[in-house]
């Protein structure tokens, strides 16, 4: 189903056109099944958080907020360990399936990083006073979010579009060495930021109907990660294909005047 | 380097939260900072002992709680909004070089 640069006849579909637009088809079909029951996770988790969870005593209604930015952040960190992983397969197998997923994944971590860095700092003014601290896990997970952008500034300045590919491939590898930072900060450095709820050496310690809201936000988002990475993931294979078509045009020789 | 619509959204978000940073020239009694102690305590991963303060309850945290989800959800749609607008124009690109071949 690869999508092929290779010149056509007036008429024809480029080989493998068919097979590419039922791997479309199939892709979309995923997503959407996907989608309808993130929708109906999304609507429950909703419900636990302003009906069933208690208010949290120390913190007050403010708390709530958690439910967004926690699972925001280990959204983030799925999509960029994606972007790793599939970056370093497409390094070594320069398959173009991989670089749309790397790509796909890029965008929605930024998308759910850029939740974090909105969300957490509403809650940081209410319980700190602040709205933003110069504290190690702010910091490296804003350092994150400018890797990323990098990562889309690197595809789109190359000259060459593959070289391009290649050297944000790379960013993507290399960069995700913040996330574990980002995980440690809060025990390796003097933080501002609360310690983890659950993962932490002596367990999960927090009332159990709020980790109960808890992994049904991160179920969730999990969920609605995976629908819009379907979607995202569809998308670049259209446009890899697009950019195909347009290479077989150009290919193609032009009519005698 | 021909600044895209991304870069330019990215550097849009960079001044927000650079702005954001800047501490505040003026504090009201309502938006004084909680006590030290408070700043060091998570929301509820403390053990019952170790408990700080609370911050003082007030319409702001309902507000800072309304914003935050509603945020995420319009950033959320938005995206969604947006992957359905690329959809149908590539679609119509791929139509357009089908047709044309």
């Amino acid at each position: 189903m690869e999508t092929t640069t290779r010149s056509a006849p007036a008429g024809v579909h480029p080989p493998g056109a068919t097979e590419a637009d039922d791997s479309l088809r199939g892709t979309r079909r995923w997503a959407l099944a996907l989608s309808v029951l993130a929708g109906a996770t999304v609507l429950t988790a909703l419900w636990m958080v302003f009906f069933y969870v208690p208010t949290e005593a120390e913190m007050g209604v403010v708390q709530r907020i958690f439910y967004v930015h926690v699972p925001s952040a280990w959204t983030a960190f799925m999509a960029f360990g994606l972007v790793a992983l599939c970056s370093a397969g497409y390094l070594w197998l320069r398959d173009p399936r991989l670089d749309a997923i790397a790509v796909s994944a890029a965008e929605l971590g930024l998308l759910f990083t850029t939740l974090v860095l909105l969300t957490g700092p509403l809650w940081a003014k209410v319980a700190w006073g602040a709205w933003w601290v110069w504290e190690p896990r702010l910091t490296l997970t804003l350092l994150l979010w400018f890797i990323y952008v990098g990562y889309f500034m690197l595809r789109g300045a190359a000259e060459n579009p593959e070289r391009g590919k290649r050297f944000a491939a790379i960013l993507g590898v290399v960069g995700a060495i913040d996330i574990p930072l980002i995980h440690v900060s809060v025990q390796w450095w003097r933080s501002q930021h609360p310690k983890p709820v659950v993962m932490r050496p002596e367990g999960a310690q927090a009332d159990p109907a709020i980790l109960q809201t808890l992994f049904v936000s991160l179920f969730a988002f999990t969920l609605l990660f995976f629908a819009l990475l379907l979607f995202r993931y569809g998308l670049e294979r259209l446009s890899q294909r697009v950019h195909a078509l347009r290479a077989t045009r150009e290919l193609r020789p032009s009519p005698l005047p | 380097m021909r600044p895209t619509r991304f870069s330019r959204l990215a550097a849009v978000i960079a001044a927000s939260l650079a702005l954001a940073a800047t501490p505040p020239t003026r504090a009201s009694a309502q938006d004084s900072p909680p006590p030290a102690a408070a700043v060091a305590q998570p929301a509820s991963s403390a053990l019952p002992g170790e408990q700080a303060p609370a911050p003082p309850r007030t319409l702001r945290a309902y507000w800072h709680v309304f914003i935050a989800y509603a945020l995420a959800w319009l950033f959320l749609f938005g995206y969604a909004l947006s992957l359905g607008r690329r959809f149908r124009n590539l679609e119509r690109d791929v139509d357009a070089l089908r047709g044309a071949s």
